[in-house]
């Protein structure tokens, strides 16, 4: 598939090569925006601006970059943007920064009778962005910290440790009173 | 205290040297030799047993827990609409950039047939015949009156009205010469 959107903006046919773009990349940026916006319709309003812009840009794109490592990144900077949007005085120079994840609305929870859940989604919440995002994007993508490293731009070594930090302090945040004795 | 003694291991952590392990061992993602080794270290070890129970334990609660929503049915409908929207931009900026040259060519051109230089045209052209007819007057008093342009009683005026149509003159041909641009004829 790739192969062939490569031929057809190899050839300049633009066009013919974003109406294979769609298909092939609308779900893994709607997820992608999803982990990060943490709001269904706000995800998708962004993985179509994201797909407007791919169109916009797409003559000018010179084949340096894979084009799902352009689109993604396109895709990040989209929903940095939302997110800048809500909340103006966020910083996003710190990758860690605990403030982003006050900017994003709440989060689309499901039944509101699983206690368990909720308090499992509560202590996410407390994690630093990053890492909230890397969870939500590592469980989306059925696990796959290949799919997660290209989709944040981030070498897969890079993933594997922001997820096993992430799942410790989850485990820590779910026993304070064991955390605070140590 | 009353702790139990897998809740007693697990506030312990596992053993560091093993802890990245049992994450890649729970994800089955272990080189072979290394993950043989690890549980046979697990096997002994009710710390690094605990994490890796609790590490299974939070897998299925988080892959239980997140939302996984999808994009909405109308998802490329709205895509297709919105491009569609944008490929229709340039003819219409076209449209109108065409529709304001022509406006601005008629303005230009009624702008010359009745603007400033017409005008000005026709008073340097007063001013010239005035001066001149003016001028007559004061080198040869006799002869304009002798044409019946000039009335007996002005000889006391007349050194005013040379001056005055001196200065007509002078300022009519200046303005004529000057090229009075559509530029200013057409500033909003
Ligand atoms: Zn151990």
């Amino acid at each position: 598939m790739d192969a062939a959107i490569e031929g057809h903006l190899a050839a300049g046919r633009h066009a013919r090569a974003f109406d294979l773009i769609v298909p092939e990349f609308r779900n893994r940026l709607f997820r992608l925006a999803f982990s990060i916006l943490k709001d269904r319709a706000a995800a998708e309003d962004a993985t179509q601006e994201t797909l407007v812009r791919v169109w916009k840009a797409l003559p000018g794109f010179d084949g340096r970059a894979a084009l799902g490592t352009w689109i993604y990144a396109i895709t990040r900077n989209t929903c940095l943007m939302e997110l800048r949007k809500r909340r103006p005085t966020v910083s996003f120079d710190d990758p860690d920064s605990t403030e982003a994840q006050h900017a994003a609305t709440s989060i689309a929870t499901g039944p509101a009778d699983d206690p368990e859940r909720d308090n499992l989604l509560r202590l996410l919440e407390m994690l630093p962005a990053n890492q909230q995002q890397a969870v939500r994007l590592f469980y989306l993508e059925e696990r796959s910290y290949d799919a997660v490293a290209e989709a944040l731009g981030m070498p897969l070594g890079t993933v594997k440790n922001l997820l096993f930090r992430a799942r410790r302090r989850l485990m820590e945040l779910a026993r304070p009173e064991e955390v605070q004795a140590a | 205290m009353n702790q139990h003694p897998h809740e007693h291991a697990l506030s312990l952590g596992p053993c560091p040297d093993y802890e990245f392990d049992l994450v890649e061992l729970l994800e089955s993602s272990l080189e072979a030799g290394r993950a043989g080794a690890v549980q046979r270290h697990m096997a002994q070890c009710s710390r690094c047993r605990a994490y890796a129970q609790a590490l299974g334990t939070l897998d299925a609660a988080l892959a239980d827990a997140l939302p996984r929503p999808a994009l909405s049915p109308g998802f490329d409908a709205r895509l297709r609409e919105q491009i569609a929207q944008l490929t229709q931009v340039p003819n219409r900026t076209a449209a109108l950039a065409a529709a304001e040259r022509e406006y601005a060519s008629m303005r230009r051109n009624l702008g010359r047939g009745l603007g400033w230089r017409t005008v000005l045209n026709a008073a340097a052209l007063g001013s010239v015949v005035g001066g001149v007819v003016v001028g007559f007057d004061s080198v040869a008093p006799g002869l304009l009156q002798s044409f019946g342009l000039v009335g007996p009683g002005m000889s006391a005026t007349l050194t005013f009205s040379i001056a005055l149509g001196a200065v007509f003159a002078v300022c009519g041909a200046v303005f004529a010469r000057r090229p009075v641009g559509g530029s200013i004829l057409l500033a909003d």
